[in-house]
């Protein structure tokens, strides 16, 4: 297999909420077109560093990073990154589903439209595809102009990622995204993960090791605020080089 | 131990009591009075004549002089109001630092506890004047002043109910909205806002009822004429304003004059109950819709 690109990386990155040093130093490069995966038990700080790579903690209060994020070796921390440009090319889906109170349709096309793209047969288009993409389409073809909190909680994170990936990201980032589902709708997302990283980096964060285990190309894991361990997926699941990580991967602690 | 409960219990039942006796027997000399009224002046005349001059020698009883100044100055209240108090709820809520908030919020209280007299004299006596500059025709009492001034007064009304609303909108909507590249303009008008709209409406609701109520502004910089107009330049008179004037005056008691504050006083009460029951059924509708 060839070399992939480097697509994300972290360079000594510190992440504060005031006074609580959240994020320690932390180095990763993450490859494109590849499954990451973030593991670590509760308050580790695998979120917020998930939510470091689009930005999405710059609105809570007292929150600071220094160091470095590449994305695309273009640090998306400097003065004249627009942070809705960024998020257009890195997508998020979050722990619990959440569509807009509107219907389905508009909830897909809603990217597309504060872009400014009006032409009703471009945004069918795209929501065809983006709907298929996400293994939806079938099941809500028939019912586009319906409410989509209508939909069952797996069909609304699916509908969640297809919105995501209307506007083509090329990141998904995805925060626990199958943590508030049923297993056969998790299964469903795990799938959908797997067929995703064609086109896609993903990097996901999970409680789940065994998700962690079946999605992921590489993993890191998270203690205290610092990166413990970050390797293939299946190296680290078989002979992980750390205690820490093999206490947490086999449930000694978490 | 189980006496004392009992007397606690009947001292909070009879609070209760007090409260529905009272509003029962407001609405029974409301209604009593305004039958009388109604025996000798039909509700066709009083719904179609175009003047209200019951205190002169020629007196006809249309009441929509008077429905006619109310509506003027809440709309231009509310025209005020509006588009300030929702901005401010935006700024509030999607831009200002807490520390902002802080030091606004509180401010913003401060217009709530303003004597509304004190107001009613700013209308006269700086706002008119300056309006004048600009608008040359304008008499000295007029709806315009009146109306701006009420406005101001329910600003607070408007942006601390229409900010709780927005606020109490789940943060993973807003998280959705900026996770897919919206900017802060688009997040607040193209999610949250839609989102709180039902709590918005409750509270411009609330804000009409408050003006469509309000008695001091309007006597005291308004002028004191009923007039059938849409015109904000010259003197009108809303209904609350007429029911002072009479009520100070000395009208004797039985009289028809006398009688028709309670018409005039009965057609208000419709009005607010009317609003206050539809925000209340709004409300219920929206609680049931997060749910």
């Amino acid at each position: 297999m060839s070399k992939k690109n480097d697509k994300l990386e972290a360079l000594d990155l510190n992440a504060y909420y005031g006074d609580f040093h959240a994020l320690k130093g932390i180095n990763i490069v993450m490859e494109e077109k590849a499954v990451t995966a973030f593991i670590g038990p509760s308050g580790c700080g695998k979120s917020t560093f998930l939510r470091t790579f689009n930005r999405m903690n710059d609105y809570i209060d007292g929150f600071r990073v220094d160091g470095q994020i590449l994305l695309d070796g273009r640090d998306i921390y400097q003065k004249d990154v627009r942070v809705d440009e960024l998020r257009k090319e890195v997508g998020m889906v979050f722990q619990k589903p959440n569509p807009f109170p509107k219907s389905i349709f508009e909830n897909v096309v809603y990217g597309l439209k504060i872009q400014g793209i009006k032409k009703k047969s471009v945004l069918e288009e795209a929501a065809e595809q983006s709907l298929r993409h996400a293994a939806l389409w079938e099941e809500v073809k028939d019912k586009l102009d319906k409410s989509a909190l209508a939909l069952s909680g797996g069909q609304q994170q699916r509908l969640c990622i297809a919105r995501a990936l209307a506007i083509s990201p090329s990141v998904l980032l995805m925060d626990e995204p199958a943590s508030a589902l049923d297993p056969i709708s998790t299964a469903k997302i795990e799938e959908l993960i797997y067929d995703l990283k064609n086109d896609y980096t993903i990097v996901i964060v999970t409680h789940n090791m065994q998700q962690a285990g079946r999605v992921s190309d590489h993993t890191a894991f998270f203690y205290m605020g610092e990166l413990v361990e970050y390797n293939k997926t299946k190296t680290m699941f078989t002979s992980p080089k750390e205690e820490r990580t093999q206490n947490y991967i086999t449930g000694r602690f978490g | 131990m189980r006496v004392s409960e009992k007397i606690i219990e009947g001292l909070l039942w009879l609070s209760a009591v007090i409260t529905v006796l009272v509003t029962i027997g407001i609405i029974w000399v409301l209604l009593s009075e305004s039958i009388g009224f109604f025996r000798q002046v039909s509700i066709v005349e009083f719904l179609t004549e175009k003047e209200w001059t019951p205190l002169f020698a020629n007196k006809k009883f249309g009441i929509m002089p008077l429905v006619a100044g109310t509506l003027l100055t809440t709309l231009i209240a509310i025209a005020v109001a509006l588009p300030l108090g929702l901005t401010i709820a935006i700024y509030l809520n999607e831009y200002a630092h807490a520390r902002m908030r802080q030091i606004v919020k509180p401010l913003l209280e401060v217009l709530a506890t303003i004597p509304t007299v004190v107001y009613g004299f700013f209308a006269l006596t700086v706002v008119t004047p300056f309006l004048q500059q600009i608008i040359p025709g304008m008499a000295g009492f007029n709806a315009l002043s009146a109306g701006i001034v009420m406005g101001i007064m329910i600003i607070p009304m408007i942006s601390s109910l229409s900010e709780d609303a927005i606020s109490s909108v789940p943060r993973s909507l807003r998280e959705a909205a900026y996770g897919m590249g919206s900017t802060r303009l688009q997040t607040s008008f193209g999610v949250m806002v839609p989102a709180a709209s039902s709590g918005i409406i409750v509270s411009v609701i609330l804000a009409i009822s408050r003006a469509v109520g309000e008695t001091m502004i309007v006597a005291i910089a308004a002028g004191q004429q009923p007039r059938l107009t849409m015109n904000p330049l010259v003197p009108i008179e809303t209904i609350t304003t007429y029911i002072v004037q009479v009520s100070m005056g000395d009208v004797p008691q039985g009289s028809l004059e006398y009688k028709t504050i309670f018409a005039a006083g009965i057609t208000l009460f419709i009005f607010t109950f009317a609003l206050n029951n539809l925000s209340f059924w709004i409300k219920k509708k929206y609680q049931e819709k997060y749910d």
